[in-house]
């Protein structure tokens, strides 16, 4: 018995001390936080209490304004068929959001026309569009304006089939690399495959233009000839800057893959002497001509005159960056300066300190010697639910924060819930010895089924929630498993101990306040 | 002590201010936060207060007016910074979701009315795209029910399939009341409001099946005679000090953060604490009287109706 109890003892000493190294330490230690965590935090703060910029990105399936064009034509054609006035079309959206509108507004004369085209069904729900190698199936939408009856709104997108399955994936690690050569510390570029979505966070950066830079650019580089789509820039491995040898002049170099540099010299070879233009989405970036037919795949853009080689850069930096299989839209922008992240880090900080105080102090006065041992035991829990984290890489968040703290109410609770027992046990007349044993055994059931009902949400919150919500679940779930095991196992073993060494003293103390 | 006497008053308490929440949140509907409804929220860092009226008109250049944002009336704030002992100012802009060069255009026209932000400023902007923001909040939900629905599972096999329920009821009451709170004062429900709600959820339960697991114990010790009121009165009065106790010292944890905390988190400790006392009183005095009710009600023996004339 005793010496189970020395083991037990040991145990829960180098349990601590070793997660209190590990996790609590570096904290303080530069040199341990290079040995254990390559010189970031034990405990990875979230953007909310760090400071930075989060964006979502989403791809961006509506639709560039020449294809409205088109489909205009034919919203007309299909009008007129019915022998309805031409109606007035205008573009749904904003104008300088990534060059594209999300379809059409088409004004009649009357609502009654209106309804008229819409009972028709002239216009399809589902369209081919093609020009050059382009070719889009488009999606569309329609439906009465609810503000005026009088104007049919045709939502466009195109349909995710146009790209390939895995667009969203190679986008990621474009976006990766980007950022990785950045150097910015702590980055996380994230891949929501069901949803289709891709979160990239960049802690420390502080505007929304310094992220753009960082991102280069979300579009997709294309070359047209004739204004029509030749070929996508989803194959090109490199763009330099460079000087001509010959000449001195700044001059572009590029460098296709094979797939890439078969259909360049297609291109090329058939249309020597045409102007073949790169566009980055729906802008423009420069408009060579080309020379002579290019076979090996590594194309030469001479620039035109009076511009410098930082120009050459610039824009072989903007034609590196587009190669994205897919053009994405920022779908949410989180930005926190880091001053206010620390702000509120060191004020919860400070609050958590005085309110742990407190803690200690009713503890004590509540349940005396049990109440020091209440204490010492949610001390070693509030170790080990930080080791956890920094083991389990976890992010700690302001919802994270208020896991913490309910994890501490249910520390707290787990001892309460012990010692009542214990104090109802003795009152029952029991010898301390039994009362404690009889005390552990009927609050471990009690314990175990609240901590379990608790965990079985702290879990589903975990698999169903996003972002926040996630972060509150994990440390949820962290805190109440240490909880359950400070409770049962350190507060027991301290307590045996100390009832131990003076039974009777403790008795005495526990039959005056009872 | 007989606590089951007022059971009575205290289930029409828990009713009343259910009743009364509903009515606020229909009346005056929920302050959404952006992060649910989408557009775009800055938190702009001032040297001075300004009043509403005088960042409208900073913000009521043509450029802007052209841009048409939506412009919701600005929300000037303050606080105290602990740290460096002084009152800070601030003020809240609210527009539709804009790009980069519209939030530009925004910062320029405040820049140039209240003075360029320092590099060290807290300024902080959020943008959330309207689906996104819809799909989130269905999300969390969606999360709450099927939360609710296992735990209903394993209390009714812990326990049984009443005080599954009667806890559920007591989760919804929670609930109820603290969205009730946030209606009537106009506060925010944003992302954090979510995580407040789950963890007053967490601890509502946990509340809930302590005093249950007491009732359970007490069950088996139960003689013939006794009712389910006694039981349940027993079991209350066993567990009413660990209830309170447990209660203080959270409250007083989350207490201090309200009071010294950064002001981020203000309105999420406000929702807490709300919260924690209304889950404690429902555990204890709607849940568990509720119970009771129900089990005699449903044996309809001899027992039960004893129950009800020992009651009164």
């Amino acid at each position: 018995m005793q010496r189970d109890l020395r083991r037990k003892t040991w145990f829960i000493l180098i349990l601590v001390v070793v997660v209190g190294v590990y996790a609590i330490l570096p904290i303080f230690n530069p040199t341990l936080k290079q040995w254990f965590f390559r010189g970031s935090d034990p405990i990875r703060r979230g953007l909310d209490l760090k400071g930075g910029i989060e964006i979502i990105l989403a791809p961006d399936y509506r639709v560039e304004k020449r294809v409205l064009s088109d489909l205009e034509t034919y919203v007309q054609k299909a009008v007129a068929g019915l022998g309805i006035a031409q109606p007035a079309v205008s573009l749904l959206g904003k104008a300088n959001d990534n060059n594209r509108y999300e379809g059409l507004a088409v004004q009649f004369a009357s609502a009654a026309e209106a309804r008229e085209v819409l009972a028709a069904g002239v216009i399809k729900s589902n369209l081919t569009w093609r020009s050059g190698i382009e070719e889009k199936k488009l999606k569309l939408e329609i439906g009465v304006d609810q503000g005026d009856p009088s104007v049919l709104k045709v939502a466009v997108q195109e349909d995710p089939d146009n790209f390939p399955a895995d667009a969203l994936a190679q986008a990621k690690a474009i976006i990766e690399n980007r950022i990785n050569s950045s150097g910015l510390a702590e980055t996380v570029v994230r891949l929501d495959q069901t949803k289709g979505r891709i979160e990239v966070q960049l802690p420390g950066v502080r505007s929304q233009a310094e992220a753009e830079r960082l991102l280069k650019s979300t579009g997709r580089l294309n070359f047209r000839l004739d204004g029509k789509i030749v070929m996508y820039g989803d194959d090109l491995e490199e763009a330099k800057a460079d000087f001509d040898p010959q000449t001195g002049a700044p001059v572009i170099n590029l460098r296709f893959g094979r797939a890439g540099a078969k259909l360049f010299e297609q291109i090329t070879t058939e249309h020597v002497g045409e102007i073949l233009a790169i566009y980055l989405d729906e802008e423009m970036l420069m408009a060579p001509k080309i020379a002579e037919p290019i076979p090996n795949g590594e194309p030469q853009i001479r620039m035109g005159s009076g511009a410098t080689i930082q120009d050459a850069k610039d824009y072989a930096v903007l034609m590196q960056a587009g190669a994205l299989p897919i053009s994405l839209r920022s779908v949410m922008v989180t930005q926190v300066a880091p001053t206010l992240g620390t702000e509120t880090v060191k004020l919860s900080l400070f609050a958590g300190i005085i309110g742990i105080i407190l803690v200690f102090l009713f503890m004590i006065l509540a349940y005396g010697r049990m109440g020091v041992v209440a204490d010492l035991a949610l001390v070693i829990y509030t170790v080990l639910v930080l080791g956890a984290i920094a083991v389990f890489r976890g992010v700690l968040t302001l919802p994270g924060i208020a896991g913490l703290i309910l994890g501490i109410g249910m520390a707290v609770d787990a001892n309460v819930i012990i010692f009542e027992r214990i104090k109802d046990e003795v009152r029952m007349g029991r010898g301390i010895h039994s009362a404690l044993e009889a005390g552990f055994d009927r609050a471990y059931v009690t314990i175990l089924d609240a901590n379990i009902t608790t965990l079985i949400a702290a879990v589903v919150l975990y698999c169903f929630g996003s972002g926040p919500v996630k972060g509150f679940a994990v440390t949820l779930s962290v805190s109440i498993l240490a909880s359950m095991f400070t409770a049962l196992f350190v507060s027991k073993t301290f307590l045996t101990i100390w009832v131990n060494k003076a039974p009777n003293r403790f008795l005495a103390k526990y039959m005056v306040r009872g | 002590m007989n606590l089951m006497k007022y059971k009575r008053f205290f289930m029409l308490v828990a009713v009343a201010a259910m009743l009364v929440s509903i009515a606020a949140w229909a009346v005056k509907g929920l302050n959404f936060g952006i992060e649910f409804t989408g557009g775009t929220s800055i938190r702009y860092p001032l040297d001075q207060k300004v009043t509403s009226t005088e960042v409208w008109t900073a913000l009521n250049t043509p450029e802007i007016q052209a841009l048409d944002l939506e412009l919701s009336p600005p929300q000037p704030y303050s606080y105290f910074d602990a740290e460096s002992g002084t009152q800070k100012h601030g003020v809240l802009i609210q527009t539709r979701f804009i790009n980069q060069e519209e939030e530009e255009q925004i910062l320029k026209a405040l820049g140039a009315a209240f003075g360029p932000l320092a590099a060290d400023s807290a300024l902080q902007i959020n943008q959330v795209e309207p689906i996104i923001g819809k799909e989130m909040l269905l999300n969390a939900m969606y999360a709450v029910i099927i939360a609710w629905v296992l735990m209903l599972i394993y209390i009714a096999i812990r326990f049984e399939f009443r005080s599954g329920v009667v806890s559920l009821v007591a989760l919804i009451h929670d609930v109820l009341i603290i969205i009730g709170v946030f209606a009537l004062l106009g506060k925010e429900v944003n992302m954090n409001f979510i995580a407040a709600a789950l963890t007053i959820i967490g601890y509502s339960i946990n509340n809930t099946i302590v005093i249950f697991d007491r009732v359970r114990e007490n069950l088996r010790l139960k003689k013939r005679t006794d009712t389910y009121d006694e039981v349940v009165n027993l079991s209350l009065l066993q567990s009413l000090r660990r209830c309170l106790n447990t209660a203080v010292t959270t409250v007083l944890a989350v207490l201090v953060l309200y009071l010294v905390g950064s002001p981020a988190i203000r309105d999420f400790m406000f929702a807490l604490i709300i919260g924690l006392t209304v889950g404690t009183y429902s555990s204890a005095f709607l849940a568990t009287p509720l119970w009771a009710i129900w089990k005699t009600a449903g044996e309809k023996g001899s027992t039960g109706r004893l129950a009800v004339a020992k009651g009164e």
